[in-house]
């Protein structure tokens, strides 16, 4: 008769245990339509660190994912995000990136979502700088690493094994991940499936998806706290008067606001980011990046994996290949030769895959495009936009 | 290592869940397995030291420390009662938590600490104590260090006294007893989830972590001053219950530590319902054994002085527990002082009647004053008010 005092308790284990347990599918139904349109373009780290979000705008083919680093945060009128409001073209840019996402990250992005990503039209921007000697780097990598990506990563099987045997091959490169107790050692196991036996494994892998599991319920929590708009000083409000520009005019106009805004000095960097950080160090700077090359990088081969994941998915993928700041670059010691080696690796490794490329390195050593050392500028997104409509439109 | 810090994680509960079931098993067929027990606590000595290995050889030492006093002044004892024995046996004693706590301003010795010392020490004091006072004739050194590293309450209390801690462990409850046992320590290891993870946490982390409450202004202070007294309580009070509902698991009852302290009437009953165990520790150890002796001796006439006196030195010594520090001080006397001017008061309303005790409008503002000063002193403890001194 005492024994039905255990009910409340039992209840409880449950409710905890169900609401953990509960299915991905249905904690992304529980995402709204409103919280991914606030999210499309908050450029809220919750979004491209978690999997709910992402999963769920492929699922709406109302929009096109652009995936790229620091530059997305160029919100100037001329960035996609704007432009398409302006002069809509069917679709909403969905912005996943920020500084340091570089291939390997985002890699996971797609990863977590691929079975969505099948058929997929999706943009993704490419930054010459990451293809150094070093290539990603634990400073870089770690606060941009989701772990509820990498559980994901690890537990299902959305993507080849072949693949993701040597995806978890380079993750586990890096101290850090290794060190990140469960998670590093069941990636560990997929990197080298015959190190450990069967029976640790097992017992890893059921630690690993309950922590999996809380971690998207995070996820999910956090997506209905997603406000919209831009915390960021770089935004500008889309201007309508553009719609009625032709591409002529856009990019004209673009030019002028580019020159307006970087005519204060010789490398064609923005005015205050130049006052503030160049100006009074320029002696500093000078053969500052004399010793880097773009020949041999790791990067190549991280992106070498995002493509194959993209070729398992017949995912329709424009790449955007951006150029230095070549009078910049020139004066930290890289000469033109050197940072050709980069764009024509670049090229020929989207091309060879058989992926279409705008390849804007033309813009090297022709001001206006960058608005700083590497960052995209009004002209730059004028063109992209251009490339990206077309790219969009055509079937 | 991965650590083990008892009811910080949910390893760790998944950890005593799997350890305590045959435990469990055997209490609900009325049977108690000692050597089980014995694994069990010495496992999980091992496991909750595991992160720190300097720590866990830090507590072997001090137990034996602990081991070599008690035994060795027991025999001392039964051959001459003096004072003097008592004395050194109680310094040595108190020396390494002395070490420990003085470290807070002079780190080197922090090496010599190990989580859960404070209670660890306040136990084998207590033991000392009694046997003085002739009420432990033997200690059995497998008893003492059941006693001493009964791993529920290792990290934080409460405090059991060993003569209560034997009886219990004498006692193999039976079926129908540790049914009820079974259900009351499951309902207080719920319950302090409850305190613990889910209101201490929130308040911890949306009414303290608050922005708002950042800057010195009258009112962040005073906001803080309530979210952090909040927090102290559901906090410990949820470690509390983990402590005694494992205990219970384990067919020990382990005394309470918090009778509802913030519905106190005056600051004497706030002392009777707030952290009690350590509370009637330091008044059975302390005050008590300060007026005794005061009295006894003879050293000053007015009882209520000597009481006063008591109080302070009560009140003092458990400021400094809390750690060498100023606020803590601070913290201690500003309690002596409230507890001797409600003493005070008590007194001349008795003559006078100004405060009805029976009305229920005084008692809710009694509540309200006696929670206010109580918050206050909390605030000193924070630390929050550190920038004034």
């Amino acid at each position: 008769m005492k024994f039905n005092r255990f009910g409340p308790m039992i209840l409880a284990v449950v409710l905890v245990c169900a609401i953990i347990f509960m299915p991905t599918s249905i904690e992304r139904r529980m995402v709204s339509s409103k919280d991914m349109a606030n999210a499309a373009q908050s450029l809220d780290p919750h979004v491209f660190q978690g999997i709910l979000a992402q999963q769920k705008m492929l699922e709406n083919k109302q929009y096109l994912p652009m995936y790229g680093s620091s530059e997305l945060l160029r919100l100037d009128r001329y960035h996609p995000a704007n432009y398409f409001k302006v002069k809509p073209d069917g679709f909403t840019p969905f912005l996943i990136g920020r500084g340091g996402m570089y291939s390997l990250v985002h890699f996971l992005n797609l990863a977590t979502t691929a079975n969505e990503l099948k058929g997929h039209k999706i943009v993704f921007i490419l930054s010459p700088e990451w293809f150094t000697k070093t290539g990603l780097d634990p400073l870089h990598f770690k606060p941009n690493f989701s772990k509820e990506q990498a559980y994901h990563f690890a537990l299902s099987n959305t993507i080849s094994p072949a693949l993701k045997e040597k995806v978890a091959k380079r993750l586990v490169q890096f101290k850090f991940i290794r060190d990140e107790g469960t998670l590093g050692r069941v990636l560990e196991d997929v990197a080298y499936p015959n190190r450990r036996s069967p029976m640790l494994k097992i017992a890893d892998q059921f630690r690993a998806y309950g922590t999996y599991k809380i971690l998207t319920l995070h996820d999910l929590i956090e997506m209905h706290r997603i406000k919209p708009g831009y915390k960021h000083a770089q935004y500008q409000k889309p201007d309508f008067r553009l719609a009625s520009d032709n591409w002529r005019q856009l990019k004209q106009s673009a030019r002028e606001m580019a020159i307006q805004k970087t005519r204060s000095n010789c490398f064609h960097i923005d005015q205050p980011l130049y006052d503030k950080f160049i100006r009074h160090h320029l002696n500093k700077f000078k053969n500052y990046r004399a010793s880097e090359s773009y020949g041999q990088s790791p990067e190549y081969a991280d992106l070498q994996l995002v493509l194959d994941l993209l070729k398992e998915k017949h995912v329709d993928a424009l790449f955007i290949s951006v150029p230095f700041n070549g009078k910049w670059y020139d004066y930290a010691g890289v000469p033109k030769q050197r940072r050709e080696i980069a764009y024509k690796k670049i090229a020929d490794e989207i091309r060879s895959n058989g992926f279409k490329l705008a390849d804007f390195t033309r813009f090297d050593s022709k001001p206006y495009f960058l608005q700083d050392t590497m960052h995209i500028g009004p002209m730059g997104w004028a063109y992209i936009d251009q490339s990206i409509k077309k790219f969009y439109d055509h079937n | 290592m991965i650590s083990f810090i008892p009811y910080a994680s949910f390893r760790f509960f998944c950890l005593i869940a799997v350890l305590l079931l045959p435990v469990i098993i055997l209490g609900l067929m009325g049977k108690r397995n000692l050597l089980y027990n014995d694994c069990v606590a010495i496992l999980m000595t091992f496991l909750i030291f595991a992160a720190q290995p300097a720590q866990l050889i830090s507590f072997l030492i001090f137990i034996i420390w602990e081991a070599v006093l008690i035994r060795g002044y027991l025999a001392l004892r039964a051959r001459k009662n003096t004072g003097l024995y008592f004395y050194i046996a109680i310094v040595l004693s108190v020396l390494p938590l002395f070490l420990v706590k003085l470290s807070a301003d002079v780190t080197s010795l922090s090496v010599l600490g190990f989580l859960g010392i404070s209670y660890v020490s306040f136990k084998s004091i207590q033991m000392i104590i009694d046997i003085r006072d002739g009420l432990l004739k033997e200690v059995p050194l497998s008893q003492f260090f059941r006693f001493i590293t009964f791993f529920p309450t290792i990290s934080s209390g409460p405090i059991d006294r060993y003569r209560r801690f034997k009886s219990d462990m004498d006692q193999i409850p039976s079926a129908l007893t540790y049914r009820t046992l079974l259900y009351h320590g499951l309902n207080k290891i719920f319950l302090g989830f409850l305190y613990k993870y889910i209101i201490g946490y929130l308040i911890h982390k949306y009414w303290m972590g608050s922005p708002l409450l950042d800057s010195n202004t009258f009112s962040s202070i005073l906001l803080y001053m309530y979210g952090y007294s909040m927090y102290l309580f559901f906090d410990f009070a949820g470690y509390s219950h983990f402590a005694i509902g494992v205990s219970s698991l384990m067919g020990i009852q382990t005394p309470e530590n918090f009778n509802k302290p913030f519905l106190s009437r005056n600051i004497k009953d706030f002392w009777n319902r707030w952290h009690m165990s350590l509370s009637f520790w330091f008044r059975d150890f302390i005050y008590m054994r300060f007026v005794y002796t005061a009295v006894k001796n003879k050293w000053l006439k007015n009882r209520y002085l000597i009481s006063d006196i008591g109080i302070t030195v009560n009140f003092l010594v458990m400021g400094f527990w809390h750690g060498f520090m100023l606020h803590y001080i601070i913290y201690g006397i500003y309690h002596a002082i409230a507890f001797i001017l409600f003493d005070k008061f008590e007194r001349w309303n008795k003559t006078h009647h100004l405060w009805a005790k029976d009305n229920p409008w005084v008692h809710g503002l009694s509540i309200v004053i006696t929670f206010h000063v109580v918050c206050f002193s909390f605030l000193i403890f924070s630390g929050r008010l550190n920038f004034l001194w």
